[in-house]
């Protein structure tokens, strides 16, 4: 019955009804930390528009997405997602963007091994910004487990620095939109106290489509900046 | 919980990509209805270039007139330095015309200096274009090695869409200006932003060379945006205060309610600042914009400033009934993004002069900043004593921007590009003796990490200079004037884009209007938000006295009596009368704090 609901949430998209409701519904601010081309621009797009563009933009300063999800027990949140460019952004300006967070989703690119590794100066960066204040929700996010057979951050590795800063932890991918509504309503139910049974998060996770395409990896280092020659053909593959 | 958390946000469900909008205007569809725009610009410079040769101005007398042909690279470039009042006034009320633009803009870029001129550019491009073919970047000798995966990385995701740019050569152009440009000034190398700044140069020049493009975005970086190609951002910040306080002085119930929102300009700003525009504005818009920067590169520090000062502030206003009418910060962001995504330079400077109306008195506003930043002086020494008498963890303790780069170093953290080595800090030295920075000077206030009060008071100095050059007549438009009453016909009155009211012209009604109006304002002067209001009305009513022959004008002074508050309405005919006798005047607005009493009123009509 929820999702029902949900869906016809998600579809909707109506902004007259954000006024006479506003009051009602919890709002959280979450933002997107990360280096550059991690993706975090297509993940707050695939969330809130289900969208993926095949040629991307980057993002300057930053970008705002909204989207108003209902939850078990027909709890209605309003998530703000905060794109921040993955650079150009320096100094106080970026304690600015950070302050007021309540959930913080540190995202890597894991065929990209500095990705990886600059999260923790990210993470410093929001330590250094909440100060003695209680730090937000942290959520550590690997994107891009379409290039699974190029992935270079190991699990374990991932795991650990999970653990060690106490944050949640997810594997998505936001061009097949993979778990990213799943990882999405996670944050919204931790923030607002909701249980989210694992049947009803699985039901938000929608058919995947996947389209192959050409993609270059990022790094010349590994595997000798080879592109597997089966990434050329271009055609679609449903998973289910 | 955070302050603007009380604020209902409202929903904005469908932005697919808010800022994306302004890059569909880089399209060749867009260059050709430019070309119809510009056809203002185009009579005026031919009308300039003949009267030049007919009958020799005063300009004739300065050291530089003699310097080539007129309209060539050589006049172009000895124009910008002469700072030739009518030359100065045509670019700020017309614009170039597109086929003198990069002539006149690579030659003002020379002119600059500092980038070593047109051969070492060349040697440079010699050195790019061997690696770039061979695949090896290894001899370019890169101080930061992960700048040609930077670069690689930001050329995939650069105007993808545009077709130039997904099949035409525009991505390999763009990668050989922007490896010429980080050895042309190393200090800057590169940063995100540069690569808009390099595509739309591409993309309006379609022409012209990369060592011609290389120049350009080299001057741009160093001497136009000085401070804000560098990892901690001081101008960026410094100018986004500036702006801030502005909106405070201009419009205080704007002011209150983007506070009120949360809605910071640091959140609106970079966009804007640090890829000059190009994604904000549409292109004709965009390169107006450029055509100014770009000419006051010669001169001082502050003129750059003032020019994005003006134009981000009128943009702030020109939407600000949108920002106004909506109580969510992302709706306020999303609506301010598509007001500038359509607007016209024309309407960009009507705006401004309503805000300038709407404070009159700049002498207040200095007095504003300057308390401003006293306080903000006051408040820096305040935690500097607070930090110097906290105990022995201080180093821990500290949370400035310049401490933040210091600490972050070691870790390599790639959001900061290039963290402040020694090396990166000697490297900025040199550029700062080489560009005449020295410490005392905003930017190197900035350069050095010694952050300095006093910026604030000189930037916003530039921001003046260049609105009240902005909204004040010039010698072109009066001789204009004086021309057409010898029946030529109003050219000369498009020569300035602007046209003085005679007494006979503005009718008596409209007259004693407009000296109510100013004298109501001086009597309240606090109400800024409804002074616009009747401001409003009054443009509407100045705009229907326009002569038929005036399209193309952005700003219709009224000459008369209208003064600032306080300074009294005394003597304006004499005034007139003493203008006249001078047609030329000092221009150099980037400088001269020279005050005018003239109260100008904007009009809305430019096709």
């Amino acid at each position: 019955m929820a999702e029902a609901k949900n869906e016809a949430k998600m579809g909707e998209e109506s902004p007259e009804s954000s006024d006479s409701e506003a009051e009602n519904i919890k709002q959280f601010k979450v933002i997107l930390l990360g280096n550059g081309a991690t993706g975090k621009t297509s993940l707050a797009q695939r969330f809130a528009n289900d969208q993926f563009a095949q040629s991307y933009k980057q993002t300057i300063g930053l970008d705002f997405f909204m989207k108003r999800i209902t939850l078990p027990g027909d709890v209605e949140v309003a998530l703000q997602i905060w794109d921040i460019g993955g650079q150009s952004i320096g100094g106080k300006m970026i304690n600015n963007y950070i302050y007021g967070a309540h959930a913080c989703i540190m995202c890597y690119d894991i065929t990209n091994v500095d990705s990886f590794m600059d999260l923790e100066d990210w993470y410093r960066l929001v330590k250094k910004s909440f100060k003695d204040e209680k730090l937000p929700m942290c959520v550590l996010l690997g994107n891009k487990t379409d290039l699974n057979h190029m992935k270079v951050v190991k699990d374990t590795v991932a795991h650990r620095f999970a653990s060690e800063n106490s944050m949640h932890e997810h594997a998505v991918s936001a061009k097949t939109g993979d778990k990213v509504q799943t990882t999405f309503y996670q944050v919204a139910a931790t923030l607002s106290g909701v249980l989210m049974p694992k049947a009803e998060m699985d039901s938000h996770e929608t058919v995947v489509t996947a389209q192959i395409t050409g993609y270059e990896q990022h790094d010349s280092e590994v595997e000798g900046g080879q592109v597997p020659e089966y990434t050329h053909k271009r055609q679609s593959c449903v998973l289910s | 919980m955070s302050a603007n958390l009380a604020q209902p946000w409202g929903f904005v469900e469908n932005n697919p990509n808010p800022s994306s909008a302004p890059l569909l205007a880089l399209s060749p569809a867009s260059l050709n209805s430019f070309h119809t725009h510009s056809e203002t610009a185009s009579t005026s410079w031919s009308a300039y270039f003949s009267s030049l040769s007919s009958h020799p101005p005063p300009l004739a007398s300065s050291k530089l007139a003699g310097v080539g042909d007129v309209g060539t690279a050589a006049w172009w470039g000895g124009r910008a330095k002469d700072r030739d009042g009518a030359v100065l006034s045509l670019v700020m009320k017309v614009g170039l015309r597109q086929e003198d633009r990069l002539k006149a803009w690579v030659s003002w870029c020379e002119a600059a200096g500092g980038i070593g001129g047109r051969e070492s550019v060349a040697a440079i491009e010699k050195k790019v274009a061997a690696s770039m073919k061979s695949g090896d970047y290894g001899p370019l000798e890169f101080a930061d090695a992960s700048l040609v995966r930077t670069i690689d990385v930001d050329l995939q995701r650069t105007l993808t869409d545009h077709p130039q740019f997904k099949e035409g050569g525009g991505a390999e152009m763009l990668k050989r200006v922007l490896l010429c440009t980080a050895l042309t000034v190393p200090d800057v190398g590169y940063l995100q932003g540069m690569n808009f700044l390099g595509a739309f140069l591409h993309l309006t020049f379609p022409e012209a060379t990369s060592q011609e493009l290389v120049l350009v975005l080299s001057t741009m970086v160093t001497k136009v945006l000085p401070g804000y190609f560098t990892q901690s951002l001081p101008n960026l910040l410094l100018d986004t205060d500036i702006l801030t306080s502005l909106v405070k002085a201009t419009d205080p119930e704007l002011h209150e309610h983007m506070s009120g929102l949360g809605l910071e300009l640091t959140l609106l700003c970079p966009q804007w600042f640090l890829t000059g525009f190009v994604t904000g504005l549409p292109w004709p818009t965009v390169l107006r914009v450029w055509d100014m920067l770009l000419f006051s590169t010669p001169s001082s520090t502050n003129g750059s400033s003032g020019i994005l000062l003006f134009t981000s502030l009128s943009l702030l206003h020109s939407s600000k009934a949108e920002i106004k009418s909506t109580d969510s910060m992302c709706r306020a962001i999303t609506k301010t993004r598509e007001v500038c995504a359509k607007i016209s330079w024309s309407k960009v400077v009507e705006n401004a002069g309503l805000s300038v109306h709407s404070f009159l008195d700049i002498g207040k506003l200095r007095k504003d900043i300057k308390r401003m930043d006293k306080q903000r002086q006051a408040q820096a020494q305040a935690a500097a004593q607070a930090q110097a008498q906290a105990p022995a963890p201080t180093k821990r303790a500290r949370s400035d921007s310049e401490e933040d780069s210091e600490e972050t170093s070691r870790s390599s953290l790639s959001l900061f590009q290039t963290p402040m080595t020694k090396r990166r800090k000697t490297a900025l030295e040199k550029f700062a003796v080489k560009n005449g920075i020295t410490a005392d000077q905003p930017e190197g206030a900035y350069l050095f990490g010694e952050k300095k009060g006093s910026g604030l008071v000189d930037a916003a100095e530039g921001f003046f200079n260049f609105a009240k050059e902005l909204m004040t007549p010039t010698p072109a438009a009066k001789r204009g004037r004086s021309r057409s009453g010898s029946g030529e016909e109003g050219a000369g009155e498009e020569l300035g884009g602007r046209v003085l009211f005679d007494k006979g012209q503005a009718p008596a009604a409209a007259k004693s209007g407009a000296v109510k109006k100013s004298v109501s304002f001086a009597e309240s002067n606090k109400g800024a938000g409804k002074v616009v209001e009747e401001k409003d009305k009054e443009n509407s009513t100045a705009a229907a006295f326009m002569s038929p022959n005036s399209k193309g004008f952005e700003m219709t002074p009224i000459k008369s009596g209208r003064r600032t508050p306080g300074t009294g309405r005394k003597s304006s005919v004499k005034k007139e009368g003493r203008r006249q006798q001078t047609p030329y005047r000092s221009t150099h607005f980037f400088s001269s704090p020279e005050p005018r009493n003239q109260i100008l009123s904007p009009v809305s009509k430019m096709r």
